[in-house]
């Protein structure tokens, strides 16, 4: 073993909340190290530029560990849900959509409002600052006044290009009187910091090599190392140590290339290692001290994992609206995001209006599992159905349930033999309630845009909710009771004074949108709090 | 009666994309090599396990047998089939021929997204934006309790 080297912070996963945490740390002067245990993703490597690109998608550029079984990655054992994730620099911002709509302030009251979901301990209002400063470091494209949402600060960059398609969706929600709304997204319109314009190639979902959508190793990382930040990719944590006193000393890590391992100590550190992998490091770093693992007295860790519910439509239309060129995200719709008892079910959902992709994604039907036909019927299908759709999501706010959770497999193991996490979800009576609902709602959008054919699906398979809903949320929740909260306000730990968990498991709630608008406001809030309180921390840490 | 993986593999895919509608047959693309690559790539086994399929039932002599055959593929051995026609579908959409095929529907499409990717107009907010205000959300203060007891969730674990 070597080391240790000493740091002020440490961080543990680079992706969006430890690019975003290292980037502030560093710029207020602390030394910051952060480790992932992937490595960097180089712009070449994207398949962009190949004619397989989406072959690639299938397999190394798949977002689903299970499929990709990269070296990088660790299994996620349960075969009940699609974790989108990735391990590496940039972490799932090399795999995402880039779609940047905000909470609303009901998401943040849900206790208030029913009590089958806890309420923050933060406001929407507590929050929208750091909404409107992570929209500027991130360069957000996105139209303001939208009715559907609170009042907030103008958007850096006006919207992307609606294009054929987006006009053909909007079309059909002013016909049903619908709320509609260009699509925010994290992706540039216009040169913006350094970064080219989006244009529109059609293939966010494996990334943007060229740095329109915000890919955190070339929007993010850059800048943090800049500003002093040491990032060492290929360092794979085994476990979290911690002292007498009952605070995080450090971690030990494998250093990948050497398969040496090295001791890493700090002040404080940070886990962001996302709704899956940071769990299931507190899980592994189990101890006399910490017999349930490391901040998990209260059995929480991992426990009230949300994906969000999703029921998906792809509808086809008359007209040629070249569906397959343009970023993913087209419009999105609150009319059902606010609870309406009525409907027999608590939360809501948004609509998120998807352009569909290039033509083998077409043909495979990737977007509800339903192929095109097979034999002389194939070429007609084509001829009538490419060009000519749009996918729209239900994306609903699902209830965070204790025994929906994240586990350490007893059977499964990383390349390093770290047990891998095995991961179990099954919706709660009212998320199905709220999909059955959601998907009366898109065969109404269907027939409001006289579609010639859709096909919807509700991700059940053999009688198993498989979702795709690609969201990892809620396992180390943001609360105000240590008793069933793993962190409080700050993304402190109850029982680790000097750990932080910040990342979508910090969510108490899910929303219904994608979050990763959120998760980077949290952390820009959390590494402000922490530069102010850095002196305050280290000098309670040196007095215990 | 047996059967080669590349014969197999040749007959099935052309049953599967047969031409038509301006679009050529599979084998036409020169497509074979690479969609056993990838099949075998995805599991070892796999065209081994067609060939076997096929040759189960004799030798196909025609189109119309090759159909069947793949139809009886479909029926038996469902997730090998779905296998086979998605590698079939993805590997087929990225040939030359079959991308020329499609921009003589009339699509800009090119080889791959980038680097051209396809640039559009601006965004207009006088023909792009919602024609009026619509959407509500409750602000922080104004979030009241609901009254559950109409959908029995308050009993549910």
């Amino acid at each position: 073993m070597s080391g240790p080297d000493h740091a002020d912070v440490l961080v543990i996963g680079a992706g969006a909340s430890g690019a975003i945490n290292s980037l502030v740390l560093a710029e207020a002067g602390l030394k910051v190290v952060c480790l992932d245990q992937g490595g960097w993703t180089e712009p070449a490597q994207h398949p962009h530029y190949s004619r397989d690109f989406q072959y690639q998608r299938q397999n190394r550029w798949n977002p689903e560990p299970e499929v990709r079984r990269g070296a990088d990655d660790y299994p996620v054992e349960g075969g009940q849900s699609h974790a989108l994730m990735w391990n590496g620099v940039g972490g799932s911002t090399n795999v995402y959509a880039a779609l940047w709509p905000r909470f609303r302030p009901s998401d943040f009251r849900k206790g208030v409002e029913h009590g089958l979901a806890p309420d923050w301990p933060i406001t929407y209002e507590d929050l929208a600052p750091f909404y409107d400063e992570a929209d500027r470091l991130i360069g957000v494209s996105g139209l303001t006044g939208d009715s559907g949402m609170p009042p907030r600060a103008p958007y850096p960059l006006g919207p992307l290009p609606m294009r054929a398609s987006g006009r053909a969706i909007a079309a059909g929600f002013e016909r049903l009187g619908w709320h509609w709304w260009p699509m925010p997204a994290g992706i540039v319109s216009e040169n913006y910091d350094g970064r080219p314009a989006c244009n529109g190639c059609g293939n966010c979902a494996s990334g943007c090599p060229r740095g329109s959508m915000a890919k955190m190793s070339i929007t993010l990382w850059p800048k943090a190392l800049a500003a002093g930040a040491e990032l060492r990719p290929g360092a794979r944590v085994e476990r979290i140590e911690s002292g007498a006193d009952g605070r995080a000393t450090g971690v030990v890590y494998i250093d990948c290339p050497s398969g040496q391992r090295v001791r890493q100590t700090a002040d404080v550190m940070i886990l962001a290692a996302n709704g899956v992998g940071s769990p299931r490091l507190l899980l592994l770093s189990e101890s006399a001290r910490h017999p349930k693992g490391l901040a998990n007295a209260n059995d929480v860790v991992g426990r009230y994992l949300m994906h969000h519910t999703l029921v998906a439509a792809e509808i086809w239309v008359d007209a040629p609206i070249d569906s397959h060129v343009g970023n993913s995200g087209a419009v999105i719709s609150s009319e059902f995001a606010e609870t309406n008892i009525a409907r027999g079910f608590v939360n809501g959902f948004n609509f998120n209006v998807a352009r569909i992709g290039p033509a083998g994604a077409t043909a495979i039907g990737s977007f509800c599992n339903q192929p095109a036909p097979w034999g002389a019927a194939h070429h007609e299908w084509f001829v009538r159905h490419f060009g000519h759709s749009f996918g729209a999501f239900a994306i609903g706010d699902d209830l965070p349930q204790a025994e929906n959770r994240i586990t350490l497999s007893a059977t499964e193991a990383d390349g390093d033999s770290l047990p891998a996490a095995k991961l179990h979800y099954v919706p709660h009576e009212n998320d199905k309630r709220m999909m059955r609902y959601g998907i009366e709602r898109l065969r109404e959008l269907a027939r409001s845009v006289d579609a010639f054919d859709v096909t919807v699906t509700d991700y059940y398979e053999g009688g198993v909710y498989r979702t795709p809903a690609w969201h990892l949320l809620g396992t180390c929740r943001m609360g105000a009771d240590p008793e069933s909260s793993i962190v409080n306000r700050w993304h402190q730990s109850w029982d680790v004074p000097n750990l932080y968990i910040c990342d979508g498991s910090s969510f108490a709630t899910g929303g219904v949108v994608n979050p990763t608008s959120t998760v980077t406001a949290l952390a820009l809030r959390c590494a402000r709090h922490l530069a102010a309180e850095f002196r305050e921390l280290r000098r309670a840490a040196k007095a215990a | 009666m047996t059967i080669g993986e590349g014969e197999a593999l040749a007959g099935l895919m052309d049953a599967l994309l047969p031409g038509g509608a301006g679009f050529p047959r599979a084998s036409a693309t020169g497509m074979a090599g690479l969609l056993a690559a990838r099949l075998r790539q995805a599991d070892a086994g796999v065209p081994a396990r067609l060939a076997a399929a096929v040759a189960a039932e004799g030798v196909p002599a025609d189109g119309a047998a090759w159909h069947k055959a793949a139809a009886r593929l479909e029926a038996s051995e469902p997730a090998l089939f779905d296998e086979l026609r998605k590698y079939a579908y993805l590997t087929y959409y990225e040939q030359p021929d079959v991308i020329a095929a499609i921009r003589a529907l009339g699509f800009i499409y090119n080889d791959s997204p980038l680097p051209a990717g396809y640039p559009d107009e601006p965004f207009d907010p006088a023909r792009d934006g919602p024609c009026r205000a619509r959407g509500r959300w409750i602000a922080t203060d104004e979030v009241r309790r609901v009254d559950l007891g109409s959908t029995g969730l308050e009993k549910m674990p």
